[in-house]
């Protein structure tokens, strides 16, 4: 083949490979329609009259059809499970640490209750104390029961 | 005081968990597996489980064949599903719910598997590995058209697809195995549309070549 014609061929596959990538089901009917010319001639008229285009043509798609019918491989309920085991895992994890920072919340107004509104002195330092406290029983059952309830579900 | 605290508290709790059962309910009598990803990960992100489980059966499939045609082990494919599941769960709180979840998880995978083939090849660069192969070069036009009959077999295919450059392997696997539109590819890829299709011209041009080769041989001798 002269070297004239190993452009012109490529320079079909170029455009043929345009069509094939836009719509990989149509490209015949793509193709018909296709107006593109090389040197003058006709993308069509081309491949019909390139014995090289031609192969070219039909090697690319049977790879391609072929492709599409390699196996695939189903994945096992065991593999499915260890994923959902792990993805436990990070949840539990992930309201531990929540758990801590609500009960440290908690704590801290406990305290600043206690050390700074002058507890004990009078009957609001009182109402203070229980009101921390109820804070953190109502913290702790709110956190505490949801994660019962998600582990039933 | 500390009564009606508690009280108030209860029973907001249990008709929480009231209206949480009749959503269950319903979402079981009609078909959860139906939901789109997008509701499914906000559910997620809302904390339901059972929706991931539901991403999880739905991609694990896709998500397990596509490395296993990147890595070309079982072992290694089964870990890396794990893996990528499990890097997605954790940052699905960061997710952009304006984008696609599937393409989201199919880059946390591909990156994931090219990252773990690095290590494994140890002091090869990731640029020189994606790109460089010397088996695979691209073909010129005359030895690829040789004289020979052209009957390819799944198996051919599956041997010559792994001896192409992994990023060509990949896109080749992503477009035709998996058949994912080039929008798609480029988000999974982190890379132009024409890139994608420059990739796609390359791989098939190598495997043309890979499999004219097989087939003289194999006719010849
Ligand atoms: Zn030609």
């Amino acid at each position: 083949m002269d070297e004239l014609n190993e452009t012109k061929c490529s320079r079909v596959r170029e455009i043929l490979t345009e069509i094939l990538d836009d719509t990989a089901d149509s490209t015949r009917n793509n193709l018909e329609n296709c107006t593109q010319e090389v040197d003058g001639e006709r993308v069509s008229m081309h491949l019909q009259s390139c014995d090289r285009c031609q192969n070219w043509q039909a090697q690319t798609e049977e790879m391609v059809d072929m492709a599409r019918l390699l196996p695939q491989f189903d994945v096992s309920e065991r593999l499915t499970q260890s994923i959902l085991a792990q993805v436990a895992v990070v949840e539990s994890s992930k309201q531990q640490q929540l758990s801590w920072i609500v009960y440290a919340a908690a704590v801290a107004l406990f305290l600043y209750v206690m050390l700074f509104v002058d507890a004990f002195e009078s009957v609001w330092g009182i109402g203070s104390w229980i009101v921390g406290l109820g804070t953190m029983i109502g913290l702790k059952l709110l956190i505490a029961e949801p994660r019962k309830e998600s582990q039933v579900v | 005081m500390l009564g009606s605290g508690t009280m108030w508290v209860k029973r907001k709790k249990i008709s929480l968990w009231t209206m949480g059962n009749v959503e269950n309910s319903k979402r079981n009598a009609s078909d959860i597996t139906a939901i789109a990803d997008a509701e499914l990960v906000g559910k997620t992100r809302a904390g339901d489980n059972k929706a991931f489980e539901v991403l999880v059966r739905r991609y694990q499939k896709l998500v397990y064949n596509i490395i296993y045609q990147m890595i070309r082990n079982h072992d290694s494919a089964s870990d890396l599903t794990q893996d990528t599941f499990l890097k997605a769960y954790k940052a699905l709180p960061g997710f952009d719910t304006t984008k696609s979840f599937k393409p989201w998880l199919l880059k946390i995978a591909t990156n994931s598997t090219l990252n773990t083939i690095r290590d494994q090849k140890g002091q090869q660069s990731l640029e020189e590995l994606l790109e460089v192969n010397p088996q695979a070069e691209p073909a010129s036009t005359e030895d690829v058209e040789q004289e020979v009959e052209w009957r390819v077999s799944q198996h051919m295919l599956f041997d010559a697809l792994g001896q192409l450059p992994i990023q060509q392997r990949k896109t080749f696997v992503l477009r035709y195995q998996q058949d994912l539109p080039y929008e798609e590819i480029a988000e999974i890829s982190e890379l132009s549309v024409s890139s994608v299709k420059s990739l796609l011209f390359r791989a098939r041009e190598n495997l043309r070549k890979i499999l004219s080769e097989q087939l003289a041989v194999s006719q010849n001798v």
